[in-house]
């Protein structure tokens, strides 16, 4: 299935397995879950939640530079 | 959809290493009861202070002063932030305007100190330097003029932002230093004449969660990186960290509290005799204070 995706503003369209979760898809793109916020479709969400066809993930750093 | 444990509104935070999911509203109860409980518990605020806060206008800074704004009424305590600009250019106007911003639609006080204009350079000056130093000039010639403007103003404490992440970065940088003094010198509350008491709120919540609270908040901190921190050698030990909590949920709370317990025993090494730096006068563990070698360091490199 296809996935928008969106980490730190960068925009890309995603090939990935059927209902992945938030958790594996972090883990398939070498992001630790536990430097990054995730909102699905717009709204925060937890890291056990599944993936769908077309939905827009944002990835955004939680860590600050200084 | 995943339910938040206290009611039925959708999760949008797992605490992982107690499981418990919660909902907008049930974070950010559970976030502030959790800074309350720590400020409370480190005693860090009595009735009446004057607190001086470090802003940057990064996620952490924002929190901190937006809740001690919050509980600012109940213990009649009075609030100033002070902001500094590094000189770091394409990086810290965004911060500052936003740090600015939050200051005038909270009617809280600021005061804003170019490291230009204290020491007579910028940090992207001193980047040629030494290698892979901008974040040690940076962090102690803040702390200088952080100390030295609380000071100046008259506030009894002041407050940063760091989080759960930062204190343990710190604990374990000097633990691989096998720095003993500094070890105990890092929990020291005690006040010493010169030094004006640092508290720091945030200190049990993870980097993250405070990410969580700033997002919910519409506190609209820059996420933006500053273009220095991937010179300093403590984001080696960050990352590990990291991977360490991601593999073992809690593990970043358990070595600040691990650390805690080892304090107790370390009772009788000395935290090192603080003297007068022989140039400024301000407090410091050598004959020259760390601001005042690294100033004399890069200015001699100027001059070269």
């Amino acid at each position: 299935m296809q996935i928008n995706l969106i980490i730190n503003g960068k925009e890309s369209i995603k090939k990935t397995d059927n209902n992945i979760t938030v958790m594996e898809l972090l883990l398939e793109l070498g992001i630790n879950l536990d430097t990054v916020i995730v909102r699905l479709n717009g709204q925060l969400c937890i890291e056990e939640e599944t993936v769908n066809k077309g939905d827009k993930i944002e990835i955004i750093r939680a860590i600050s530079g200084g | 959809m995943f339910s938040c444990d206290k009611c039925n509104e959708r999760a949008i935070y797992s605490r992982r290493y107690s499981g418990q999911k919660f909902c907008e509203q049930h974070f950010i109860i559970y976030f502030e009861t959790k800074v309350n409980r720590t400020i409370f518990k480190e005693d860090m605020i009595k009735r009446g202070d004057f607190i001086a806060v470090g802003l940057s206008g990064g996620k952490d800074s924002l929190a901190t002063l937006y809740l001690l704004n919050k509980i600012k009424n109940r213990l009649k305590i009075k609030l100033h932030a002070i902001a500094i600009d590094e000189g770091i250019k394409s990086y810290r106007k965004k911060t500052l305007e936003r740090a600015n911003e939050f200051c005038n639609s909270n009617k809280i006080p600021i005061l804003t100190v170019s490291i230009e204009k204290y020491f007579g350079f910028t940090l992207d000056d001193t980047v040629n330097v030494g290698k892979n130093k901008a974040c040690t000039y940076c962090g102690v010639l803040r702390r200088k003029i952080l100390n030295n403007k609380s000071l100046e103003i008259g506030a009894d404490k002041l407050a940063t932002g760091h989080n759960l992440d930062d204190q343990v970065q710190a604990i374990m940088m000097n633990y691989i230093s096998g720095d003993i003094s500094r070890i105990v010198r890092f929990a020291s509350n005690t006040p010493n004449t010169g030094l004006v008491r640092r508290i720091k709120p945030l200190s049990e919540m993870p980097e993250k969660e405070v990410a969580i609270y700033a997002t919910l908040k519409n506190l609209g901190p820059s996420y933006e990186e500053c273009p220095y921190s991937h010179d300093s050698r403590r984001n080696g030990v960050k990352s590990w960290l990291n991977d360490l909590e991601r593999d073992s949920p809690g593990i970043k709370y358990s070595i600040l509290q691990g650390y805690k317990r080892v304090l107790i025993h370390l009772d009788n090494i000395p935290s090192g005799n603080l003297k007068q730096c022989k140039k400024c006068g301000d407090v410091s563990s050598q004959d020259y204070c760390r601001a005042c070698s690294l100033v004399k360091e890069v200015k001699l490199d100027i001059q070269r």
